[in-house]
Formats: C-alpha cells, sequence, structure tokens
C-alpha cells in the first residue's frame, strides 16, 4: 500500500543532498581541480522563504535538525523549491587528510536523522526536516 | 613559424548540447599543465525565469584565435603572434609580462601565469594539432559539444556544420573576426 512520503511541518525545510557534475563523490571535493569550481558548500533557499527569515547570499546560517546542527553560508536562489533547501555532499569534512574541504562549509552527515523505506529497507535521505535561521552572533 | 599551409584552424561550439560538467576545463588543465587559480578556458552560465520556470544556458569559451587578433597588434614585443594557420600564440621567451594583450583581448581569454611570469592563453593544445589529433577539450567532451577542424576542408565535419546550421560568433563588433562558431 502507498504511503505518501511525511512533510514537512510548519517553519521547517525539507533537507535535500546531493551531487553535482563536477562533485559525484563525497570525496572528489579535496581533488585540486574539482575543488577549483566548488570550494565551498552552501544552502540553497528559495527567495520568498529567505526574505521571510531575513537571509540574503552569504548570510552565515543556523541549520539544525534532531539529530545535531551545522552553521553553513546562504545562496538565495530560484533554482529550488520554497518547502526544501539543499546542500551539496562532501564538505565540513573532519579528516585532516581532506586538507581542502577540512571545516570548510557543513556536513550533510550532521544533520540527517535516521529514516528508511519500510519496503526496501533503503536510508530515505530526504526525510529530515530542518530548521534554518540567521546564524547566531558568533 | 609553422611552414606555408593552406589550413585555418577553427571550432564550432555547439552550447546547447553543453551540460557544464566541466571536463574540458580539467582537460585543459590536466593536458597543458594550467596552474591552480587560472584557467584557459571557462563555461560561462547563464540563468533567468523564476521557480518553477527556469532557463539555464550554458556557453564554453575560451581564446577566440582571431582572424585580426588584438592582443597582437598591441604585443610591444612581438611575444603574440599567429601561426598561418590562424593559432594565436605566446613566444614565452619573448613575453616580458607587459599584459597589454589581456586588455586588448574583448574575451578575456589571457591570463597572467603565476610562476613563469608571462601571458598564457588556450593554444588549440597546438601540440596535438601539429600530430593531427584535436584540442584535449574537444576529445574528452561527453556530450560532443566542441568540433574542431579546418576551415578550409570541405569534408571536414567543422565546415559541414558551419555550412549547413545557423550561428553566431561573440561580439563580431570588435573586428577581431572570431574564430569560435556558435551554433543557434
Amino acid at each position: 500500500v502507498y504511503t505518501p512520503p511525511a512533510q514537512p511541518p510548519e517553519g521547517r525545510f525539507r533537507l535535500i543532498l546531493g551531487r553535482k557534475a563536477t562533485i559525484t563523490h563525497a570525496t572528489l571535493t579535496n581533488l585540486p581541480w574539482l575543488n577549483e569550481h566548488n570550494k565551498e558548500n552552501d544552502l540553497w533557499i528559495h527567495p520568498g522563504p529567505a526574505a521571510k527569515l531575513n537571509i540574503r547570499t552569504g548570510d552565515l546560517l543556523d541549520v539544525s535538525s534532531t539529530a545535531g546542527a551545522v552553521r553553513i553560508k546562504a545562496r538565495v536562489t530560484e533554482e529550488i523549491r520554497p518547502d526544501c533547501v539543499f546542500m551539496l555532499h562532501g564538505f565540513g569534512k573532519k579528516s585532516g587528510g581532506l586538507k581542502r574541504v577540512q571545516n570548510v562549509g557543513a556536513a550533510d552527515a550532521v544533520l540527517l536523522e535516521t529514516a528508511w523505506d519500510k519496503v526496501s529497507g533503503n536510508a530515505a535521505m530526504h526525510e529530515t526536516f530542518v530548521k534554518v535561521s540567521r546564524a547566531s552572533a558568533v | 613559424m609553422a611552414k606555408k599551409t593552406n589550413k585555418r584552424y577553427a571550432m564550432v561550439i555547439d552550447a546547447k548540447k553543453c551540460i557544464d560538467c566541466k571536463a574540458c576545463v580539467v582537460a585543459c588543465k590536466a593536458e597543458n599543465q594550467v596552474p591552480e587559480g587560472v584557467f584557459r578556458n571557462r563555461i560561462n552560465v547563464e540563468r533567468s525565469g523564476e521557480y518553477p520556470k527556469l532557463r539555464m544556458n550554458f556557453e564554453p569559451e575560451q581564446c577566440h584565435h582571431c582572424e585580426d587578433p588584438s592582443c597582437v597588434r598591441v604585443c610591444p614585443t612581438g611575444a603574440s603572434y599567429q601561426r598561418e594557420d590562424g593559432i594565436v600564440l605566446v613566444d614565452y621567451d619573448a613575453c616580458i609580462g607587459c599584459k597589454y594583450c589581456m586588455i586588448a583581448c574583448p574575451y578575456e581569454a589571457r591570463y597572467h601565469h603565476p610562476e613563469t611570469h608571462t601571458v598564457d592563453k588556450c593554444t588549440f593544445c597546438v601540440h596535438r594539432v601539429d600530430k593531427g589529433e584535436v584540442p584535449a577539450c574537444v576529445e574528452t567532451c561527453p556530450s560532443k559539444v566542441r568540433v574542431f577542424g579546418d576551415l578550409n576542408e570541405p569534408t571536414s565535419p567543422l565546415h559541414q556544420l558551419l555550412s549547413t546550421r545557423r550561428y553566431e560568433v561573440k561580439n563580431p563588433q570588435t573586428g577581431n573576426g572570431p574564430q569560435l562558431y556558435y551554433l543557434l
């Protein structure tokens, strides 16, 4: 029986995480030729909710879920749905071996809540609903 | 200087096929040992519209290897020169790094090499072309955006595209006669 996916409660955004043409795997962020095109990840947010939260591109944001919280820069863009936010995978690494991305940007793994598909058992990566706000004074 | 030739190299770019994967940019860096922070080619991105009706255009660009290149005209030492087959190059031994050419270039195709302190640019991978191969960016492109060839060779795929498709060049008003042809 089909059960529709959970929807974000009022005031929260569905966190979408993923890759792009130049970063197809988390560890590629540390390669010099690819890092040049992706220095740091940011949080995509639609201009509508961004205006309500007084967020502009480049602002530092606090993003939190029940699993954890990160700080990340904002990118206000029309390229995303108003009820979702997106961040690129593979940044905010803790490993000192990944020098170019160690503590640069934010790691999506910190935010991800445990969720899985009840039929297949696959991890449900996009069922984390996050709170977004301008970062409090650093 | 190359020996007498009736070749005229150019490139056709079918920008609608471009997916902004930057494979051409990376291939160029690998082939030509381009240092970090500078680029011989790039992909211009143009966004328009509002969610959910958005448009994105990707347009690869590099040196246009112009017919009458302004970079060559302004070079005080003759370091910037054009081969008979149209390829515009820099003689690194003659370049004094004054950057006049970088200002004269209408396409921002040149950069200052941070280690050699000369100006550098796309060479159309002249070392490959002279062996009968195509430039690295052309060879690597997964969606076949780029077609390299000889304008004076009627059987070349480049010639056939230009005789059957509509195309434009960028900033023709500069009078430079750019040789990157963008299909419409």
